[in-house]
């Protein structure tokens, strides 16, 4: 074994009490201590203090293919962090994890070094195997960008490719609020988020540099983003290349901004039968941007109790620091989908629960993670001849139907 | 599926990796007769998971007993843990039950290997009785879960141990648990109502009612199971007396200048009118280690606990009386906020672990008039062995607290084996104050002997009356036992933890952990 096992401390001071599983979203599906927190810290534990003594006693610690799957298989939503009984900082924790197991050259799972080379390839510039010209095919007739701007905004993979009417509602939002904005277009690149949660991250400094050049280029102030794992990868750079001349910004930010400050105007209710909302804390968003530093919690919501027709946002039993993930984390989904399902399904029942007819969260992951779980309802309720409603909206989706 | 895709037979292929086929032991393959493959495992690393509770035990150790399963499974039903008691008797190995292990006594560490049951997929509330105040559960559903869920429907449970977000139900029955509440509802012996139980012959039998309060008398067994430790069957549902949520649970602490001052006060708390839910303690040494964290505390000597528990009005004139016991003994009432935050902290009572990195925790029953006696004892202990240890504990009923002194250690230094008779210390000053050791598990169910003389000889045949193969959880209890099947003589046992402590006053021998603010051993 190469490097030296990380964060050994933490491997220690663990517990083993297991008040983790009982919050986790992956435990709560499988069952097995292998998938839990504590269960991949003890084996982690059991790696670093490997000895002649193992040997003798036949104690066979080692790591093989199927536990290296096990330790991805996991959304990161840290909220082991948020019970932690002796402060483990899991959100760099697992990150640290899975980069020391790449870096003595085991994994990632295969659809992760997938996602890696599919970045680093020119042609598409995206883990999605997208061709870069399709990232502003959606808008770039219809909207006249200027070359340089004090704001650019940076939709992201995920909100580029497969959650356009998020990035075409940020662009109509930015507009109608005379925002001095530009995007990168089909400069964009991937933000790295993926390469650092899957453990690959030997390329994320060039990645930085790429995108923090194509940023300044367009002389950038601030840079906007909807997308969370964006938003902290970002925020991430000027460890990589220097600290650059521009802020990052969550869209929620933005838009919460406008509204203070009396750039936007709304004139249209919210559908009243899609009324109560209940809105859903994405974790890198909330929670994790909190252990980060500072967690967006009430600007989201701030946005929703001023959209005319809305009044009361629901939360759901557990939110903010508590919040439950929707499934759609950690890169889960390329390791094992049908176990992001599950999750799912618990966050749409818990909806149902509610009574929500709408669903909504700031985070394009969530947003896609939480209508497949919708469509799967709904399958399920016509299987027993029933019909099943359920909205799945982003903020920016809600801002733009109401201006 | 249940997403753990090793126990899938053959070669399958999964977003694109392979995974290699694999061939299973056979009693693997006999239990995949009684339940879902998907929830078996043979895996050597998932059986390692399920080899260890919170204790962190030696490598070395597994020369003596066998710790890690021969295969996990987890049961759906009693039919399920019933057939396999059954297989494991035709096939003579044996059974451990297993719920959060979140037990430091190894009472769910297999010592002969074997198969070990997971309880915890049994996690369900089978019913709320709002008639008889009662509710049913599975043994698998942790305390927390529990708590939780109840709370929503307007109701209380008794008592729950400190360790209620990973503790399941039926774990906690089998230590015999006192814990959060249980000196106004008792322990958990007093909560339970009813049993459902696989005996370890493979029958399925309930003790107890859940309607009509029973009698303690022979038709109503279920006081017997409890502490049991899973020698005498796998518990598979339990019926729970709850109780009507009160107004309001109020936390209120105090801090007192002298350990002997806030053990005075504790016994006046328990010769006086009020009845509060809960009592806890804690030594100048524990406040000094979560300064060391960096905690921002205030300086403490020694603190009480207290959470009042009933109507708003009630609590006013509890809160009173305790205030007046409190002052007369120089008790220091502390903010609202810091109260509400100590009771919220109930369940992170071993945030200090981190220091260590290694923690011994030992518990002992003693009688509360020998609190401050126990105290000091044990400081010397402390001092003796040059440990960095604090005292704590919970006032479990009028009589009696739940002593639970606990030592910081490094497990990667060999010579902290030596902390672990620093349990074994204090459970010898408890016998001389006339109390005992709590929970025997692997290390001291020696002194059974010593706690009951003739009546252990009683206990054994008990288990072996009701467990002639001796089936379920060998080598616990009511008999210590190696890999071998030789069982750990009591005096043996005792005699090694007596030289570790010896060993361990030896200069050199004493593992000084860094630390910027220094404890004190002793008053």
């Amino acid at each position: 074994m190469g490097n030296k096992i990380p964060n050994i401390k933490d491997l220690y001071a663990c517990l083993q009490c297991g008040y983790c599983r009982s919050i986790c979203p992956v435990y709560r599906e499988t069952g097995w201590e292998s998938l839990t927190p504590r269960g991949k810290v003890y084996w982690l534990k059991q790696l670093s203090a490997k000895s002649l003594l193992d040997k003798l006693l036949g104690r066979k610690i080692e790591i093989t293919d199927e536990w290296m799957q096990k330790l991805f298989t996991c959304t990161l939503c840290c909220r082991c962090e948020s019970l932690c009984h002796v402060d483990i900082k899991f959100h760099e924790f697992w990150e640290d994890a899975r980069k020391w197991l790449v870096e003595n050259g085991y994994g990632p799972p295969t659809a992760a070094k997938d996602m890696y080379e599919n970045i680093k390839n020119p042609e598409f510039k995206n883990p999605f195997m997208e061709p870069t010209a399709k990232r502003d095919e959606w808008y770039k007739d219809d909207y006249d960008l200027p070359a340089k701007a004090e704001v650019v905004f940076f939709p992201g993979c995920m909100t580029s490719f497969y959650e356009y009417q998020v990035l075409l509602n940020m662009l109509k939002i930015m507009s109608k609020a005379k925002i001095d904005f530009t995007t990168l277009g089909s400069d964009e690149m991937c933000c790295g988020a993926i390469n650092l949660m899957t453990g690959q991250f030997d390329n994320f400094k060039e990645i930085a540099t790429y995108n923090v050049g194509q940023l300044e280029k367009r002389g950038a102030r601030t840079v906007v983003t909807g997308c969370p794992g964006c938003l902290r990868a970002l925020k991430k750079y000027s460890k990589y290349v220097g600290k650059s001349n521009f802020e990052v910004l969550h869209t929620t930010q933005m838009i919460d901004r406008m509204i203070t400050e009396g750039q936007l105007e709304f004139s249209k209710d919210f559908k009243k039968k899609s009324l109560p909302i209940v809105y859903h804390d994405p974790c890198e968003l909330g929670r994790i941007s909190e252990l980060e530093g500072k967690g967006i919690f009430e600007e989201p919501r701030r946005i929703l109790n001023s959209i005319p027709g809305v009044e009361e946002v629901l939360d759901y039993p557990n939110n903010r620091m508590n919040s439950e993930c929707c499934g759609g984390g950690g890169g889960l989904k390329a390791v094992d989908y049908e176990l992001t399902t599950k999750i799912t399904a618990r966050k749409v029942d818990e909806g149902i629960e509610l009574e929500a007819n709408t669903i909504v969260s700031s985070c394009p992951n969530c947003k896609a993670q939480i209508s497949i779980g919708v469509e799967a309802k709904k399958d399920e309720y016509k299987a027993k001849g029933e019909k099943f409603k359920m909205k799945v909206m982003d903020i920016a989706d809600v801002v733009a139907k109401s201006i | 599926m249940k997403g753990n895709s090793e126990i899938k037979k053959g070669e399958e292929k999964k977003n694109g990796d392979t995974i290699p086929k694999k061939s299973h032991s056979e009693l693997y393959e006999l239990l995949a007769g009684i339940v879902d493959e998907s929830n078996i495992s043979d895996d050597v690393i998932e059986r390692r998971l399920y080899s260890h509770d919170v204790a962190p035990l030696p490598k070395m150790m597994e020369m003596g007993f066998k710790m890690l399963p021969d295969v996990v499974v987890r049961p759906n039903s009693a039919s399920d843990v019933s057939r396999i008691i059954k297989l494991a008797i035709k096939e003579d190995i044996p059974v451990v039950p297993r719920g959060g292990a979140s037990w430091a006594l190894g009472g769910a560490v297999p010592v002969l290997g074997g198969i070990l049951l997971d309880m915890t997929t049994m996690n369900k509330i089978i019913k709320i009785d709002e008639e008889n105040l009662t509710v049913t559960v599975e043994p698998g559903i942790t305390w927390n879960d529990l708590k939780d869920k109840l709370h929503k429907k307007g109701y209380l449970i008794g008592a729950y141990p400190s360790s209620a977000p990973a503790a399941t139900v039926g774990g906690w029955i089998n230590t015999g648990g006192v814990g959060v509440g249980s000196y106004k509802y008792g322990g958990v012996d007093r909560q339970v109502v009813a049993l459902e139980m696989v005996l370890p012959r493979g029958e399925i039998v309930t003790f107890g009612t859940s309607s009509i309060k029973s009698s303690l008398r022979m038709d109503n067994l279920t006081p017997f199971f409890a502490g049991s430790e899973g020698t005498l069957g796998i518990i598979t549902r339990i019926t729970l007396r709850i109780y009507p949520s009160p107004e309001e649970i109020r936390p209120v602490s105090y801090v007192f200048p002298s350990v002997k001052d806030m053990c005075e006060a504790i016994f006046e708390i328990t010769r006086s009118d009020v009845l509060p839910l809960h009592i806890s303690f804690f030594d100048k040494n524990h406040f000094i280690y979560l300064k060391n964290m960096g905690k921002d505390l205030p300086e403490i000597t020694a603190m009480v606990n207290l959470a009042l528990e009933g109507s708003s009005s009630s609590l006013d004139v509890e809160e009173a009386i305790c205030d007046r016991i409190m002052q007369r003994h120089n008790g220091e009432k502390q903010s609202k906020e810091f109260s509400e935050h100590e009771w919220e902290e109930r369940f992170f009572e071993m945030r200090i672990k981190r220091l260590g990195p290694t923690i011994v925790l030992s518990e002992a029953l003693i009688p509360v008039s020998r609190l401050h006696e126990m105290i000091k004892r044990s400081q010397r202990i402390i001092k003796k062995m040059g440990l960095t240890a604090a005292v704590t504990g919970m006032i479990s009923d009028r009589n009696t607290v739940a002593f639970m002194p606990y030592c910081l250690t490094d497990e990667r230094k060999l010579r902290s084996m030596m902390t672990m008779s620093f349990t074994k210390k204090i459970g010898d000053a408890a016998f001389k104050l006339g109390g005992r050791p709590v929970g025997l598990g692997i290390f001291f169910a020696a002194n059974i002997k010593k706690l009951h003389g003739h009546g252990a000889d009683v206990m054994k045949n008990i288990k072996s009356a009701m467990d002639p193969n001796d089936i379920v959880n060998p080598g616990k209890l009511t008999e210590g036992m190696t890999r071998f099947g030789i069982p750990i003589p009591a005096f043996g046992m005792n005699m090694g933890m007596d030289m570790m402590a010896t060993m361990a006053r030896l200069p050199g021998m004493k593992i000084k952990l860094k630390m910027k603010e220094k404890s004190h051993a002793a008053e």
